[in-house]
């Protein structure tokens, strides 16, 4: 699949350039949530033309699956009104604009998705053949984690435990502190 | 495609990212910025990785990712307090500091 590469790698970062331009371009948090999905995608796409077939797997799950989730959980907790901020006068403007960023969206979420179903199954005809003999399966990826870098990789879940008491605190609501004693609450 | 064209479309993502932080005034979307210029990093690590024939890059990528999740979550969470005391998503009215 070497002669297919130029056009999958300049497919790929277009979308994902075009994707990450409609985050910063756009108003609405909840499309600029969509279509980091499809830069993500596009990524993981890269990462497949590039052999890293682990990173890419990882891609669409940490962050098409749990990341950007959380940011659509955390838009809803907020309310659509709320988190659209100081743009709501001219909105009424640039209506169809948005509705123009959703139907490019409409077009751009399947054709990454299934280019890159394409991409997989050539990938994986000829893997380990190609021009580069690196590849990241999974198997290469554990045995570089569990052996060179196990320090970093003990020292990364020490800061995913560190992240959950964070959250933990900081979501916890003043009149639960004050009834555990905290800084404002009784303390007799 | 040679190592230049992976580390063009990074620095091109990374640009269009750091453009997001700068520019936008609203909390969710510098977040979703700051997302795109840590996976810009992503792929110039894994650009890297092929191109030196090093499997460190790539699994550097994943201490990334792994880093990215928990940033990402502490700062919703900040963002959902900073709505809560403040009713507003707009870092310019969040000066509560006066800095």
């Amino acid at each position: 699949m070497n002669h297919l590469e130029p056009i999958f790698f300049y497919a790929f970062s277009l979308i994902a350039v075009l994707g990450s331009a409609i985050v910063v371009a756009n108003k609405r948090p909840v499309y600029g949530v969509l279509a980091l999905t499809v830069t993500m995608l596009a990524l993981s796409a890269l990462f497949v033309l590039l052999k890293a077939y682990f990173v890419a797997v990882i891609q669409v799950l940490i962050y098409a699956g749990a990341i950007l989730v959380l940011f659509l959980f955390v838009i809803m907790l907020l309310g659509m009104a709320a988190v659209e901020t100081s743009q709501r006068q001219r909105e009424t403007k640039k209506e169809a604009l948005f509705l123009e960023t959703i139907r490019i969206l409409k077009i751009l979420l399947p054709i990454a998705f299934f280019t890159e179903l394409i991409i997989l199954t050539l990938a994986a005809k000829d893997a380990g053949i190609g021009t580069r003999n690196l590849v990241g399966t999974v198997e290469a990826i554990g045995q570089a984690l569990f052996t060179d870098y196990l320090l970093p990789f003990e020292l990364v879940s020490g800061i995913l435990l560190i992240g959950i008491f964070g959250i933990v605190t900081l979501t916890q609501k003043e009149e639960e502190l004050s009834l555990r004693g905290g800084p404002n609450g009784p303390t007799k | 495609m040679t190592l230049n064209h992976y580390l063009i479309t990074s620095g091109i993502l990374f640009a269009i990212g750091a453009f997001g932080v700068l520019g936008r005034r609203n909390v969710i979307i510098i977040l979703l910025s700051i997302e795109i210029m840590l996976n810009a990093a992503n792929l110039s690590f894994v650009a890297f990785a092929s191109h030196l024939n090093d499997l460190g890059g790539q699994v550097i990528s994943l201490f990334v990712i792994a880093i990215a999740a928990s940033e990402v979550a502490i700062g919703l969470a900040i963002a959902v307090i900073l709505f809560r005391e403040q009713g507003t998503l707009d870092p310019e009215k969040m000066n509560l500091m006066k800095g």
